[in-house]
C-alpha cells in the first residue's frame, strides 16, 4: 500500500505513507518542498539565522503531526498553515512585526549564483542578476501581509482560494493584496531603474 | 501575473532569484529527525502492545482474586457441611448403642423371664407369681424413650452440649450390666421363696390366695394377662401393706410390723397384727409382739 502511495506521488499520498513507516516517502515530500518553504522565511525574516530556524521547527512540527494528519485539504496548504502560524508568533515574540518601512533589507548572498544561471550574455546575465536583488529589495520593503501573499504565490502552486486559508483571510482580501504587492513592488523597480 | 502595462516580468524576476535553499546540513538534520520520529512511534507501537499484554495478565490477575475468595467461601462451607455431618454420625453411633443396650436388656429380660415361667410351669396354682410376672414384664416393656425424642425439644442445643448430653444419657458400662443381672437374680430367688411359702400356707389353710385355672397360667405365659392382674389386686386388697407386685411372708409381715413399732406408730402395728393373728393363728408371736396385742 506505501508502494501505490509513492507511485501516486501526491504530497497528500507521500504524508500518508510517511505515517506508515515509509521514510522515503518522506524524504521525496521534502525534497519536493524544502527550497519554495526555505525561501517563504528566508523572504519574510530578514534574519538568515531565524528563518533556518524556524524552517526547520517548521519541518519538526510538520513531522511531529504526520500521526495526526488526514487528507482533508492539500498537504501545502496544511503546510504552509504552520509556518505562517510559526512567522507570526516569530514576530509576535521579537515584537519586530517588520514593515515595509520599518526594516531596511539586508544584502542577499546569491546574486553570483543567479548571474551564473541567468543568462545568454554577460550584460544581460549582469542585468538580470541586478533586477533580481533590486526586486528581493523590493519584496522586503512590502508590508508583512502583502509580502506574504506575494512570495506564496509565487513559491508555490497554491491559487487564491487555498492563499487565503494559509493566511487566515478572505479570497478577496488576498487578492487585493496580492494585486498591491505587485503594484508596490513594479513602482519599486522603476524607481530603481530610474524610469518613473 | 505581469499585466501588459507593467515595465517589469514579476514572476519571471523572482524565479531567476529565487535559487535559494537549505544547506545540506539541515537538510540531514530533518531527515534524521523524521526517522526518529518513526523509530520512536515504532517503539511506542511495541510498549502499547507489551502493555496491553500486561494489562491483559493484570485482568486475569484481577479475575483471579475474584474467584479465590469466592472459592475459599465455597470450602469454607462445605467443611462446615461436614463437620455437621460428622455430629450427625455421633448421634447414629449413639443411636446404635442405645438399642444394643436395649436389646441386651431385652435379652436378660427373656432369660429371667423363661426361668420363671419353667418354675411357674411347675405349679399351677401361683397365680400370684403370674401377675407378678405380669406387672413386671409390663414395666419392663417400657421401652426407654429414643435418644432422639428426649432430645426433641433440644434440637437447638449447640453440638457440644449434645455431646455431654449424650455422655450422660450413655448406657453404663458391662461391670453395671452384670450387677444389674445379679440383682435381678436375687429378686427372683427372694420371689421363688415367698411363693413357696405362701403357697405352703394356702394348701394348709385353703385361703385367700387366687387360684389360677391351666389356661389362665398358660394365657399369663405372654406376659400380659389382664384378668391375672385384676385378680391378684383383689387377693392383695385383703391386706393393707401388702404390695403391688408381692404377697410378704409371714416373716417379713411382721417385720414391717416391728418396723412401725419402732417408728412409734403403735396403732397402726396392732392393726396389722391382729389382722396377722387371724390371717395366721398358728404362728406363736414374739414376747414383744404379744404384749401390744395384749396377751
Amino acid at each position: 500500500m506505501t508502494v501505490n502511495l509513492i507511485k501516486e506521488n501526491t504530497d497528500e499520498a507521500l504524508m500518508i505513507a510517511y505515517k506508515e513507516g515509509s521514510i522515503s516517502a518522506f524524504e521525496l515530500l521534502y525534497a519536493r518542498h524544502k527550497a519554495p518553504l526555505y525561501r517563504y522565511f528566508l523572504r519574510q525574516i530578514h534574519s538568515v539565522e531565524s528563518a533556518q530556524d524556524l524552517y526547520q521547527e517548521c519541518w519538526a512540527r510538520i513531522i511531529k503531526s504526520s500521526g495526526n494528519y488526514a487528507v482533508s485539504a492539500k498537504w501545502t496548504t496544511w503546510a504552509y498553515r504552520i509556518a505562517h502560524n510559526l512567522c507570526i508568533d516569530h514576530f509576535r515574540g521579537a515584537k519586530s512585526h517588520e514593515s515595509y518601512d520599518e526594516s531596511e533589507p539586508q544584502e542577499q548572498n546569491g546574486s553570483d549564483s543567479v548571474v551564473a544561471q541567468s543568462g545568454s550574455t554577460p550584460e544581460k546575465a549582469h542585468q538580470q542578476s541586478r533586477l533580481a536583488e533590486q526586486l528581493r529589495y523590493c519584496i522586503q520593503r512590502l508590508p508583512a501581509d502583502q509580502r506574504e501573499v506575494f512570495l506564496l504565490n509565487q513559491d508555490t502552486d497554491m491559487n487564491l482560494k487555498m492563499l487565503a486559508e494559509v493566511v487566515g483571510a478572505t479570497y478577496e482580501s488576498v487578492k487585493t493584496k496580492l494585486r498591491y504587492a505587485k503594484a508596490k513592488l513594479q513602482a519599486c523597480l522603476r524607481i530603481k531603474q530610474g524610469v518613473a | 501575473m505581469s499585466t501588459p502595462n507593467d515595465d517589469f516580468d514579476l514572476d519571471a524576476l523572482y524565479q531567476s532569484g529565487a535559487t535559494e535553499s537549505p544547506s545540506e546540513a539541515i537538510d540531514e538534520g530533518i531527515i534524521a529527525l523524521a526517522k526518529q520520529h518513526l523509530e520512536s512511534e515504532a517503539q511506542d507501537l511495541i510498549q502499547g502492545t507489551v502493555q496491553g499484554k500486561s494489562q491483559a495478565a493484570n485482568d486475569a490477575w484481577i479475575s483471579l482474586l475474584r474467584i479465590v475468595p469466592i472459592a475459599a467461601c465455597m470450602v469454607f462451607a462445605i467443611a462446615i457441611f461436614f463437620d455437621i455431618n460428622k455430629d450427625v454420625g455421633i448421634d447414629a453411633q449413639f443411636d446404635e448403642q442405645v438399642s444394643e443396650n436395649q436389646i441386651r436388656e431385652k435379652r436378660i429380660r427373656e432369660e429371667s423371664e423363661t426361668d420363671l415361667q419353667d418354675q411357674m410351669q411347675g405349679s399351677k396354682h401361683d397365680k400370684q407369681s403370674a401377675a407378678f410376672e405380669a406387672s413386671e414384664s409390663m414395666l419392663l416393656s417400657e421401652k426407654p424413650k429414643p435418644f432422639a425424642q428426649k432430645l426433641a425439644p433440644q434440637t437447638s442445643m449447640p453440638s457440644i452440649e449434645i455431646r455431654q448430653a449424650k455422655k450422660l444419657v450413655q448406657p453404663a458400662p458391662s461391670q453395671q450390666h452384670a450387677e444389674e443381672k445379679t440383682a435381678i437374680r436375687h429378686k427372683k430367688k427372694a420371689q421363688k421363696e415367698r411363693l413357696k411359702s405362701e403357697r405352703k400356707y394356702s394348701d394348709s389353710e385353703g385361703l385367700s390366695m387366687p387360684v389360677f385355672s391351666d389356661e389362665e397360667v398358660t394365657a399369663n405365659d405372654a406376659g400380659i394377662n389382664e384378668q391375672a392382674l385384676e385378680k391378684s389386686e383383689l387377693a392383695s386388697s385383703a391386706s393393707s401393706f401388702t404390695s403391688r407386685t408381692t404377697i410378704p411372708a409371714p416373716e417379713s409381715e411382721l417385720r414391717s410390723i416391728r418396723i412401725l413399732i419402732e417408728e412409734g406408730d403403735k396403732e397402726r402395728a396392732l392393726e396389722l397384727l391382729k389382722i396377722f393373728v387371724k390371717k395366721y393363728p398358728e404362728i406363736e408371736l414374739s414376747d414383744d409382739l404379744g404384749e401390744l396385742l395384749g396377751r
